[in-house]
């Protein structure tokens, strides 16, 4: 029951009208039964796995608080975080180090069959967040429904946005009131920016990907296009699955965090990861760059600490190389920026601070998407020769791609530019004739170019 | 619910109605759009279904005593006719007749419909994707169709080709998409990748792969023969059932394909078309039966089942003249 199914609005016009039917105190049981249904419409399997996990964890909080003694808070933390992270590596990550230690001693290895629970990574994430902040000394969750929730709620529980539990809970406490007119903003943009944009984009970069043209015949302008396909693509699916999300959330009158604010438009890696996956990022920040900062061993290592968190964000998005080198080098990336802006930037006029940016960024920009849809090390180093050893003649620019690229990708993004400028987190807030035109244009755009053939989402496989 | 949304739903309903009546609802708009595209572009059924809805939206009746009705081979071979108006719809096979019934009754003034059957007409399964570029009918009818495809094994995932079906009988704008988006395209200069109905089945590859096991395995495939057969069968039934009720005889007369070409004489359960249809006529009192026993030889054919010019006006020649001989005529 993807977000893009006929079924799931179904469900949620069920739920929702049931929601605000029913007395508060129900209100909570519902949401859960609800998040059940939806997620094991995915994989029975999986709940099974979350629930554990949802167990485990709030058994290991409960018992953090109630040791008083550093011995055992830190025994049942350790408890915590080894379920958590343990569920993690053997679903997410198990193959590919026993491939790789198998490769070391060069022997074979016969991959296990490992099917990942579909959103175990956020899950995981949400869960560790509780545990490392209730450790920290923040109040412990008594209601087990309400933590369950918290993890498991339908909206959020396959790719987030990744909350924290005391924001979240929070929420489910209070008497809420639904905010309909902005989810329903929220899940129109959301539809037209995945199946109008992402699914188009999709179509080309499959083209590129299933071609049977080697990457080694690729013209460099073809393949700063695809590198631009690939992360418009990523873009503009997640942030898509975040908005819908949210839109969910708000009829429920639940505001979630929000998750990307248009980041193609940023003049710096900070600014840029200020825009992209930004619970991601802020959970980074707050559970493993802080923290590594202050350990003794690194606490005047910041450049290193930031190119392991960066590493580790990589590694996060899956168990491949092609991951792990997108988070060094975007870790590299943001150390060189900051040198350059002491170093260079001021002795700059602001048209030439400006111009570097904007010229630096996009290198970042396609550089990224290469890196992140290229699985195999093969395929990036050929892209890396391609584009480092060809000519770059204007006449091998592939411009019916560049086009059609234009055509999916301008108009949503100046509809997502223009309310960012505004800071509106939905069109209620403008004028009857600026709606009307925004809902005509998405209900247009996604019957005429909406592509219905994809539902899943890319990150649902992260 | 306050004033503001009844404003905002009011005005997102008026600016739909609006661009609806402007692009769908008029005939000049699809005289537009057929003369503006080729059947490369959107495929031909679709061209034909835009042909089909122009006249309907024309209000316009054609006024004749018998109307031939079948696949493109009856366009084909009624192409040149001055004599006879044909309803034909591109690669109609027998179960997509009762989906063509509303628009033969809205568009024709007849007392008797003529069908051009062969083993073709009863042999072939359209994948259910391809009801898209049919006229609209009743939901219903769109139900009972899917689960029938569904009963022989035609395809797996239901829901899909009902919410496809459900959006294309309902909504216009989705059921004619590739032609906004192949016009929009083209004049922005942006290459389209659009060549079939609905963008849904585009990219579909459950719906390529059926097309193309249908193309190489046209007698047989997936679907046995004979289900196939009582499929089409039960489809040209209903057709005539529907025929009655509105007082229109039917005549079906023997057809003819190019059988150099496609063989159906080695599959074990391959019964003539000739056998079934006069099985049929003894069946149902309302029809009659002729096997005008062309032979037609494969020179007179461009492929499978089109006609040349020859071989079309030769054919129609000797259709004319039993026509002419009957004495309902």
């Amino acid at each position: 029951m993807s977000f893009t199914s006929i079924e799931y609005y179904f469900f949620l016009l069920f739920f929702f009208i049931v929601y605000w039917k029913i007395a508060r105190r129900f209100r909570n049981h519902l949401l859960l039964i609800a998040s059940i249904f939806f997620y094991a419409s995915f994989s029975l399997k999986g709940l099974a796995i979350i629930s554990v996990m949802i167990v485990g964890t709030f058994v290991s909080a409960n018992r953090i608080e109630n040791s008083i003694k550093g011995l055992g808070r830190n025994f049942f933390f350790c408890l915590g975080l080894f379920l958590n992270l343990g569920i993690l590596f053997y679903f997410k990550y198990m193959n590919f180090f026993l491939s790789q230690a198998a490769a070391l001693i060069s022997k074979d290895y016969k991959e296990l069959s490992i099917v990942i629970p579909v959103g175990i990574s956020f899950c995981t994430f949400q869960s560790m967040s509780y545990l490392i902040d209730v450790y920290r000394g923040k109040p412990v969750e008594k209601s087990i429904l309400l933590y369950a929730q918290y993890i498991a709620f339908f909206p959020l529980v396959l790719a987030g946005p990744i909350e924290r539990a005391h924001q979240l809970i929070r929420q489910f406490r209070e008497d809420l009131k639904p905010r309909i007119h902005d989810g329903l903003h929220l899940i129109c943009l959301g539809l037209l920016k995945k199946l109008v944009a992402a699914d188009n984009l999709r179509i080309i970069t499959s083209a590129f990907l299933n071609s049977t043209t080697p990457i080694q015949e690729a013209t460099p302008f073809t393949l700063i296009l695809m590198g631009y396909a690939f992360a418009l693509q990523y873009y503009f699916d997640f942030s898509a699955y975040s908005d819908i999300a949210r839109g969910t959330g708000f009829l429920f009158g639940i505001k979630l965090n929000v998750n990307f604010r248009f980041p193609f438009i940023a003049l710096s890696p900070r600014t840029f990861w200020n825009a992209w996956h930004i619970t991601l990022g802020r959970w980074f920040r707050d559970y493993v760059h802080i923290p590594l900062l202050k350990t003794r061993l690194l606490q005047n290592q910041s450049w290193l600490v930031t190119i392991i968190t960066f590493t580790l964000i990589g590694l996060w998005h899956g168990a491949s190389w092609n991951f792990v080198i997108f988070g060094l080098t975007q870790g590299l990336w943001y150390l060189i920026f900051v040198k350059a802006s002491v170093l260079f930037r001021p002795r700059l006029p602001s048209y030439a601070r400006f111009l570097s940016s904007v010229l630096v960024m996009n290198f970042i920009f396609f550089s990224s998407g290469l890196i992140f849809a290229l699985t195999s090390l093969h395929d990036l180093l050929a892209t890396v020769r391609q584009l480092t050893s060809q000519a770059y003649t204007w006449t091998a620019l592939d411009t019916d791609l560049l086009k059609s690229m234009a055509f999916y990708v301008v108009p949503i993004s100046l509809v997502e530019i223009f309310l960012q400028e505004k800071r509106m987190p939905s069109v209620s807030n403008l004028g009857i004739w600026q709606q009307t035109a925004f809902y005509c244009f998405s209900l247009y755009a996604i019957l005429i170019f909406g592509d219905f053939s994809v539902k899943e989402f890319l990150y649902f496989n992260f | 619910m306050n004033k503001k949304s009844l404003l905002l739903i009011f005005s997102v309903l008026f600016m739909v109605g609006s661009i609806r009546y402007v692009f769908l609802e008029n005939a000049s708009a699809y005289r537009y759009y057929i003369k503006n595209l080729s059947i490369n572009e959107i495929g031909f059924r679709l061209r034909m279904g835009l042909y089909i809805d122009r006249f309907l939206k024309s209000n316009a009746m054609i006024i004749q005593p018998i109307t031939p009705m079948g696949s493109s081979q009856v366009g084909n071979l009624f192409k040149n006719s001055h004599q006879l108006h044909p309803l034909d719809f591109p690669g109609a096979s027998g179960f997509e007749y009762p989906y063509l019934a509303r628009s033969l009754l809205r568009r024709f003034q007849t007392k008797h419909v003529l069908l051009f059957l062969s083993d073709i007409d009863l042999y072939f399964v359209n994948h259910p994707g391809t009801i898209c570029d049919l006229p609209p009918r009743p939901l219903l009818e769109t139900y009972t169709l899917l689960e029938k495809v569904i009963a022989i094994g035609g395809i797996k995932r239901f829901d899909n080709h009902y919410w496809h079906a459900w959006a294309c009988n309902y909504l216009p704008e989705y059921r004619f998409a590739s032609v906004f988006r192949t016009l929009l395209l083209r004049k922005l200069g942006v290459k389209s990748s659009a060549s079939f109905s609905a963008f849904y089945y585009l990219h579909d590859e459950e719906y390529s792969s059926y097309v193309e096991h249908e193309k190489r395995h046209p007698s047989g495939g997936s679907i046995p023969l004979k289900t196939r057969l009582k499929f089409n069968l039960k489809g040209i039934e209903s057709f005539i059932r529907k025929m009655n009720d509105a007082g229109i005889k039917v005549h079906i007369v023997q057809g003819a394909y190019n059988t150099s070409l496609i063989d159906f004489s080695n599959e074990e359960s391959y019964i003539p078309s000739n056998e079934i249809l006069t099985d049929l006529a003894a069946r149902y009192e309302e029809i009659t039966y002729k096997d005008l026993n062309l032979s037609v030889p494969s020179s007179d054919f461009v492929d499978e089942y089109h006609f040349t010019p020859r071989g079309a006006r030769r054919v129609e020649k000797i259709i004319v003249d039993y026509l002419k001989s009957q004495s309902w005529q």
